[in-house]
């Protein structure tokens, strides 16, 4: 007994050692676990969340020639591409006069700490000039001078009368590599050019370069024309022409001239508008007091009714990927926007806020809805989200109008019309854009007033 | 209960047992180590040793000269060693392990630096728990002797008065209890030693945990000290203040863009003492290769870091952020 009760107490002993060393073993595997962790954690973070919304500044040096020296041609192709980014208003353009060496070939790589100075975060250097067959050589190689690294480069050639447009596409390669949007310097724009007294209105059609050069009149100005809107995938418009009160959509091939007679649309107050791939058209027909959506094939020329209900439902709008409609209507009591399938199902309203709203365009690249909109006397220009949501106003006036997206969906054009004074004078009426973050209102030169603007796609 | 011992030092069952007391373990087990007394004892005890070396107990260690020299090693060093941190809840040791907390606050940059990769090379934790070895013996006798041994020997002895009623025989009475008593002596004696051997083993034992929690926590503590700083200095609010405001001066996101509010860029950062760049990494090189609109925003952010070298970081804390993750969110704007 004694034995047992002495080992009992010896077995205590050991097991109390044993219970101790598991204990301070527990202990050090934890401690080591945290000691770990807080060795491994030595990478600190830190979240930025604001920045600067400022022009980003590029220095745009005069394109050389064979002899290193800027070219007459490397010179014009310079100006261009200058206006063009700093029309964008996501640009600044770095003095020329500021530059410490101004570079002599694409070739060569820049002293960066001649620009860095500057404040420049891009470089573009180019050569161009005449080859003896009299067409235009051109490179050009565009630098990120805060990395030092070649960001893009190119080149090719062109006929003299193809300058502007190749200086357009190196604007557009610049426009893309800093900002990541697809590019619209080489577009067109087709609008209606008004003169004369206001009882005796003449209204042409007309078309330029967004830039306002290569003015051009597409129509004699005999008859009234309103509402151009280009072909998503030809270099087309559709318009509507009235002739003895009566409107016709017309379709203008703009290369060849010449124009083809879709039909006299009683009642039609807007030209329709293209589907995304160009094969179809989609418009508002007045018929037995009622304005229903139709839906036109281009090649049969059928007519296919989208919407039925008693009140008006107009200037419908495809979304990019031709599934959906946006649409205006006042079945609602009021003129608000719906969205509905391009089948004119599931029809959903999608503007709830004070004020009515008008001529909806669906943007490019999907995300957003361009409209007008009339609230206490005063017209805007406004942007919302696809269902309705994040409402914005870019623009206001007395009359501003007939909002037409840019290809990239970034910039929105308009007309905006002064006030008529008691004695007749204002009334002016011109072209206007506006990026969508509501920066960079900006007028568009055009010879006399204008309306009714249409930006075409990205040229071919 | 041998059969119990058994289990318990069987490897799968130690495991086992391991697992399932884990929470049982934290909420009983440290009270459990900490309220023994002689685990607090040691810390007081390195300071006797320190000031008194000629006593007995001094000379009749061996060992006794050597932790002197040890000590005296220690106590010439420019910069005060610093102490392997036990979990501080004596207020005597508190004493010797102020002059790390004292340097953290302090400006001064090489002290905050040098002290923490002193702590994590130098073997400082060594003498502490040598001293201890050759004090527990007086401590931890009186403790655990009365406790255990005197039974055994009362028990043998109480059989032993049986004898006849003679006359003759109350004098061999009266000499077997004299015997009886010297062997009551004797064998109180051998209990005494025995009782004193097992105290030797039980203070060894307890010398051995004591020694091995000491060199854990001190290990783990120079672990937690030294690398990370974290907890000793870590940026402060103004410092991360003034760095994104610096930061967001030279940062033109890609705004207006679609999906550029969704656009989110890390981008790695190596930076010298004095905030400058010498390194700025995007870290996912796959997308900015691939995804046209996040390289833009990438390129956008690493220029900010370039630009906006140097950082305007506190170079006393230069441990802290040599390495840097920069996220650029444009999400408010």
């Amino acid at each position: 007994m004694d034995m047992m009760i002495f080992g009992a107490s010896a077995n205590t002993v050991s097991g109390n050692a044993l219970w101790r060393t598991l204990l301070l073993s527990f202990f050090a595997f934890m401690l080591f676990i945290i000691s770990a962790g807080t060795v491994g954690a030595q990478t600190q973070r830190l979240d930025i969340t604001e920045g600067q919304i400022a022009p980003i500044p590029v220095a745009i040096a005069e394109f050389t020639g064979p002899d290193g020296l800027p070219s007459e041609v490397g010179r014009q192709i310079s100006q261009i591409i200058s206006d063009d980014l700093v029309s964008s208003g996501l640009f600044s353009a770095v003095d020329s006069a500021a530059f410490i060496k101004p570079p002599e070939s694409p070739s060569i790589r820049p002293n960066f700490s001649n620009w860095s100075p500057l404040g420049a975060k891009g470089l573009l250097v180019g050569s161009a000039f005449l080859d003896a067959d009299g067409l235009l050589q051109i490179e050009f190689v565009l630098w990120d001078i805060v990395s030092q690294r070649n960001i893009t480069e190119g080149g090719g050639s062109a006929n003299q009368s193809g300058i502007r447009r190749i200086a357009h596409q190196i604007a557009d390669f610049v426009y893309q590599e800093f900002t990541g949007d697809s590019p619209y310097f080489d577009t067109q724009v087709v609008y209606v050019s008004e003169s004369g007294p206001r009882d005796r209105r003449v209204k042409r059609l007309a078309i330029m370069d967004q830039d306002g050069f290569n003015h051009k009149f597409l129509t004699s100005g005999l008859d009234l024309v309103l509402t151009p809107r280009f072909s998503p995938t030809a270099h087309e418009v559709a318009y509507l022409n009235y002739f003895n009160d009566e409107p016709n959509v017309y379709l203008l091939d703009i290369a060849s001239g010449r124009t083809e007679r879709l039909g006299s649309f009683p009642g039609m107050t807007f030209a329709p508008r293209f589907d995304p791939d160009g094969n179809k058209l989609i418009m508002s027909l007045a018929q037995d007091g009622r304005t229903d959506i139709f839906q036109m094939d281009l090649r049969t020329q059928s007519l296919t009714q989208l919407t039925r209900s008693a009140s008006i439902d107009t200037s419908p709008s495809f979304a990019p990927d031709g599934s959906r409609v946006v649409f205006n209507s006042d079945r609602g009591g009021s003129q608000q926007l719906y969205v509905m399938d391009a089948n004119g199902k599931n029809v959903k309203r999608i503007s709830f806020r004070k004020g009515r709203y008008a001529t909806p365009v669906w943007s490019p690249r999907g995300d957003i809805i361009a409209f007008t909109k009339m609230f206490k006397g005063e017209f805007f220009i406004g942007v919302m989200n696809v269902d309705g949501s994040g409402e914005r106003l870019l623009a206001r006036g007395f009359l501003v109008e007939a909002p037409t997206w840019a290809p990239n969906g970034r910039v929105l054009m308009y007309f905006k019309q002064e006030p008529v004074s008691n004695d007749g004078q204002g009334g002016e009426t011109y072209l206007y854009r506006v990026d969508i973050t509501g920066f960079n209102e900006r007028r568009v030169s055009t010879p006399a007033d204008a309306s009714d603007p249409a930006w075409s796609p990205l040229l071919q | 209960m041998q059969r119990m011992a058994q289990f318990i030092r069987q490897p799968v069952a130690l495991s086992l047992g391991f697992h399932v007391l884990v929470v049982t373990l934290f909420t009983v087990g440290w009270p459990f180590l900490t309220s023994d007394e002689t685990d607090t004892q040691p810390l007081i005890v390195v300071d006797i040793v320190r000031t008194v070396p000629n006593t007995n107990l001094a000379g009749a260690d061996g060992g006794g000269k050597a932790a002197d020299v040890e000590q005296e090693e220690t106590l010439k060093k420019p910069p005060p060693p610093p102490p392997p941190p036990p979990p501080a809840p004596v207020p005597k040791p508190v004493a010797q392990a102020k002059p790390a907390p004292k340097v953290a606050p302090k400006p001064v940059v090489d002290d905050a630096e040098i002290l923490p990769s002193k702590i994590v090379s130098a073997p400082v934790a060594r003498p502490k728990p040598e001293a201890p070895k050759a004090l527990k013996k007086p401590v931890s006798a009186p403790v655990s002797a009365p406790v255990s041994r005197p039974k055994p020997p009362q028990k043998k002895v109480t059989p032993v008065p049986k004898a006849k009623p003679n006359k003759l025989a109350k004098q061999s009475r009266q000499k077997e209890k004299a015997d009886a008593l010297n062997g009551l002596l004797q064998n109180l004696a051998e209990a005494t030693q025995a009782k004193e051997a097992e105290e030797n083993q039980k203070a060894q034992k307890k010398a051995l945990n004591k020694q091995l929690a000491q060199n854990l926590t001190a290990a783990v503590g120079d672990a937690l000290k030294t690398p990370s700083n974290s907890s000793i200095m870590p940026l402060g609010v103004s410092d991360i203040d003034r760095l994104r405001s610096h930061i967001s001066k030279h940062w033109t996101p890609p705004v207006g863009a679609k999906g550029a509010s969704q656009l989110k860029v890390d981008i790695f950062v190596k930076l010298e003492r004095d905030g400058t760049v010498t390194r700025a990494e995007i870290v996912d090189k796959s997308r900015f290769n691939r995804d046209k609109l996040f390289s833009v925003a990438a390129r956008a952010a690493r220029s900010a870091i370039l630009e906006a070298s140097p950082l305007p970081l506190p170079a006393e804390k230069y441990e802290l952020w040599k390495e840097f993750i920069f996220g650029f969110d444009p999400i408010n704007m």
